[in-house]
């Protein structure tokens, strides 16, 4: 039976009505909330390109029931700039060329979070091991692991400055 | 890919739960996390016509010490497991086991009781929760009991657990301070299950000897596989270099293990030896 759903999705409340058990959270962000920046990649677990911040973890949208989402706090790729500044993560991967078709880019910002999150001073060896769960077709993810490293940076002097 | 349609419950107790599956039967399946569930349900490898979510039940996800044991509530995550400093300290192959079930995304949401309870045939924790002697608890219509973990894994996907039995507790014993292990596990990538894992848990005596040896493999066999072979050999003498060696090669003659997409028989087999070589290097010198 259908139930209704209130989530803070990027600071903002939704209360979604009619939300289906099988619906997944990937679906209900693009389809019901209109938040398309969260992309369907290979839909079965493996690919990451549809991570999104659940609750503060960045988990795989594919792969949680859109129930789930009740009472939940998200944050997507639409969420991560503040205002018109973009994230250091999103500086680092402009700076860095961290793309190129961009497909799986909102799903390794999401995870580089909270790799930042955890490992702050993070080495390269460490952000390849917490991007595991994100696969790219076109970097070879060399300029991905230099994007963050390059936020990882910026993040540590904006911290030191205080 | 979406599931097939389905009835979902999500309980605010266990008794409602084990209700839930009292009253749906074969029809109805637990979700803890739902990281292997669910992707099984949009391949529709399985559709059940009822989903009973774990999700709200309350503090099923705590790890404590507890009398000579750590109890590890059944929800508790693997990045939980792997970031906690008591499971570090005290049970290190159980949280080298934690750490390399699926990738970051995935642990931050699969949890211990439902891996254990999914009973994946090449899984992280069904060895080491075997070497570590672990009993798995579980609450029915019937009431509650605890189950070895050697006993618990009964078949590929298969447990003992009765069907409306649900999975609330994994116990495990603290070991000594001369008496650490390890996991190791092959795979081709970071989200992949295990071609092999090997859970080395070793007690040091007197003189470079091993007192008691447990050396438990995954990825192998239809269930977790003792190597009991390599854990005799392991306590026949000083423990060296060409002693490990043996081990590992004593490992294959317990086993006969499947051929898959992933590797073939014989791959395995050559590949379980070295593993169980490192491993018990490695548990060796943690101890």
């Amino acid at each position: 039976m259908a139930r209704t759903v209130q989530a803070t999705v990027n600071g903002r409340k939704y209360y979604e009505e009619n939300v289906e058990p099988r619906l997944l959270l990937v679906h209900f962000l693009r389809d019901r909330l209109g938040l398309t920046g969260t992309h369907v990649g290979c839909d079965s677990t493996n690919c990451g390109a549809c991570t999104v911040m659940f609750n503060g973890k960045a988990v795989k949208s594919c792969t949680v029931l859109a129930l789930r989402a009740d009472g939940a706090e998200i944050t997507t790729i639409e969420g991560v700039a503040e205002e018109e500044r973009l994230h250091p993560l999103q500086e680092g991967f402009w700076e860095k060329h961290g793309l190129q078709c961009g497909y799986c880019t909102p799903g390794m910002i999401i995870s580089a979070m909270q790799l930042l999150e955890r490992h702050p001073d993070p080495d390269e060896a460490t952000v390849r091991q917490e991007l595991e769960g994100n696969l790219c077709r076109c970097t070879g993810y060399q300029n991905i692991v230099e994007a963050v490293l390059w936020a990882a940076e910026r993040l540590k002097s904006a911290s030191a400055q205080g | 890919m979406i599931p097939r349609a389905f009835e979902y419950f999500d309980p605010p107790t266990l008794d409602d739960a084990t209700g839930l599956l009292e009253q749906y039967g074969d029809d109805a399946k637990l979700m803890a996390g739902g990281q292997s569930l669910l992707p099984m349900m949009k391949l529709r490898m399985v559709s059940p016509a009822v989903v009973v979510d774990l999700w709200r039940v309350p503090e099923l996800d705590r790890i404590r010490r507890d009398d000579g044991v750590i109890r590890i509530g059944a929800m508790t995550t693997h990045y939980a497991l792997h970031s906690s400093e008591l499971i570090r300290s005290t049970l290190p192959a159980l949280a080298d086991a934690a750490r390399v079930v699926g990738d970051p995304l995935v642990r931050n949401l699969g949890t211990i009781g439902g891996s254990a309870a999914h009973a994946a045939h090449n899984a992280d924790y069904p060895p080491v929760l075997v070497a570590l002697g672990a009993e798995i608890k579980a609450v029915g219509t019937n009431g509650q009991r605890s189950i070895a973990a050697a006993d618990f894994f009964t078949d590929t996907f298969t447990t003992c657990l009765e069907p409306t039995e649900i999975v609330t507790e994994v116990t495990v014993p603290i070991p000594g301070d001369r008496d650490l292990g390890t996991y190791l596990k092959l795979s081709r990538r970071g989200t992949d299950f295990a071609i092999v894992g090997v859970a080395a848990v070793l007690t040091k005596g007197e003189a470079g000897h091993c007192t008691r040896a447990r050396v438990v493999l995954t990825g192998v066999g239809d269930t977790p596989v003792r190597a009991t072979e390599a854990e005799e050999i392991l306590q026949a003498g000083p423990v060296d270099a060409d002693r490990i060696h043996e081990a590992g090669e004593a490992a294959k003659r317990d086993l006969d293990p499947p051929s898959d997409v992933q590797a073939d028989a014989n791959y395995r087999l050559d590949v379980s030896a070295v593993y169980v070589r490192r491993s018990v290097t490695a548990a060796w010198e943690r101890v």
